[in-house]
């Protein structure tokens, strides 16, 4: 009988010594989508209506694994896809995450490809939670890459502060540089307030800051505070191409300021303002959203939001973000008015 | 022994429909909550005495500590030990996670847990 009861000690402790877990998870975004006067190559204005997955965001697919090593370690892996419901296709040729790491008492270290840290550093400092309309608008998506050969290190926190590093190495040979990027963050908080400073650069394949949305250094700083029922965020970047070409884009300043209410336990109601000014007359923008996401569940809800792009003389920024020679910008000096709605679903 | 199962899920799943979808409320005494808690919350927790004040930067300060939870968005409020928590989490087991943890902490007598789920992905 007591040799029983050992026996099952035993296989107790190990069961608590060895927990480990894989979880398939994900979100599908669906919804519909206006434009108003997008360019046409004719001169020509005209709107836009689409069926949209990810206004709110990405909809995206994923596999979560932690193993318990002991003594406080974990081991863990992350596979994540983004995807579109609209047709069913892999955004990118699959996993914009994929990485393995470990956890423990000296923090989190992973390596594979990744966010980059501006990208997961921004998100809880973005009223509108990194939606289509929002953070990215102003620049192009230079604010939520992913990288590829990253290695980051988070560490654990110490009287309220903690900091983050990411590196990302070139693979090419001879040349260290080539599309390297890094990165540095550190936060603070306390009680209900909270601020972050990120600095990141991304260097082009020739190791050169040539593109101020795509290769640029960024220096980030933000705070908020979550109060009951109410929420502010505050936020300024400063970017910098000092190789990008004299006439076009080489530095700016970047920010934007949101309150986010919580009217009840189903509806939270989200106004910001974005602004971008590039500097030396390359014209700034503005954009102004309303939104209101409606829970129906702690799984799934309903959003809507409406964003006004206010373009400057030589702006040419669409309400959504959008690369510099899409089809969906307005004319530059015009403005455009974004609206979305549809269904969120956590799984 | 099976019936006594089936019966207890069936309540179980009843409450659930019951409450409200979003609001999820933790009680260990199974007391019931103030009507106008659930009803009006937002101006329920407006009304806080400086003990409410305490209790709720006391459950902050704290939840700020807790291994594994990313409370950037989680607010807090309270009154009469009874505690609200509204924003969102990454994950679904972080809502639990922290209504759990808010619910043993000293002074608190029950949890409601209005947090939703919003992954960064």
């Amino acid at each position: 009988m007591k040799k029983f009861a050992g026996l099952g000690l035993l296989i107790v402790s190990s069961a608590a010594f060895s927990q480990s877990s894989v979880t398939l998870y994900g979100r599908l975004d669906a919804g519909v989508q206006y434009l108003s006067n997008v360019a046409g190559a004719d001169g020509r204005r005209s709107a836009l209506w689409s069926a949209d997955s990810g206004d709110d965001g990405a909809s995206a697919f994923g596999v979560y694994g932690t193993e318990d090593i002991g003594g406080g370690y974990k081991v863990n892996f992350k596979l994540l896809d983004y995807l579109l419901v609209t047709n069913g296709l892999s955004a990118t040729p699959f996993w914009n995450n994929a990485w393995v790491g470990m956890s423990g008492p000296f923090g989190s270290f992973r390596m594979g490809r990744d966010d980059s840290i501006l990208k997961d550093g921004n998100f809880d400092y973005d009223p509108f939670s990194q939606q289509h309309a929002g953070l990215a608008s102003l620049v192009r998506g230079a604010n939520w890459p992913n990288f590829s050969n990253t290695f980051s290190y988070y560490t654990p926190t110490f009287g309220g502060f903690d900091a983050g590093f990411q590196y990302s190495l070139s693979g090419v040979p001879g040349q260290f540089n080539s599309a390297r990027a890094d990165g540095v963050q550190l936060s603070y908080r306390l009680g209900a307030f909270s601020a972050r400073t990120v600095y990141q650069e991304v260097r082009d394949p020739n190791g050169k800051y040539s593109d101020l949305y795509t290769a640029q250094k960024q220096l980030f700083a933000a705070a908020a505070f979550v109060g009951g029922a109410f929420k502010v965020q505050v936020s300024y970047t400063y970017m910098a191409a000092p190789d990008a070409p004299l006439g076009g884009p080489r530095y700016a300043d970047f920010g934007w300021l949101g309150l986010t209410h919580t009217a009840s336990p189903f509806l939270r109601v989200t106004a910001a303002a974005y602004h971008i000014h590039q500097r030396d007359g390359q014209g700034s923008a503005t954009l102004l959203d309303l939104g209101q996401t409606y829970n129906l569940s702690k799984r799934t809800s309903l959003y809507a939001t409406v964003g006004y792009l206010i373009n400057g003389k030589n702006t040419n920024f669409s309400a959504v973000e959008q690369p510099e020679t899409s089809a969906w910008n307005p004319a530059p000096g015009h403005n455009q008015l974004g609206f979305y709605a549809g269904v969120m679903h956590y799984f | 022994m099976r019936k006594t199962i089936v019966a207890l899920l069936l309540a179980a799943s009843l409450q659930t429909m019951v409450t409200a979808p979003v609001a999820q409320a933790q009680s260990a005494s199974g007391a019931a909550l103030p009507d106008d808690a659930v009803a009006h919350p937002n101006r329920y927790f407006r009304k806080q005495s400086p003990e409410d004040k305490q209790l709720t930067r006391s459950v902050r300060r704290q939840i700020a500590k807790l291994k594994g939870v990313d409370v950037s968005d989680v607010s807090v409020s309270s009154r009469n030990g009874l505690v609200r928590l509204t924003g969102t989490v990454q994950r679904a087991d972080e809502s639990q996670q922290l209504g759990q943890a808010v619910q043993g902490m000293t002074g608190v007598n029950a949890v409601i847990n209005s947090l939703t789920i919003r992954t960064r992905m």
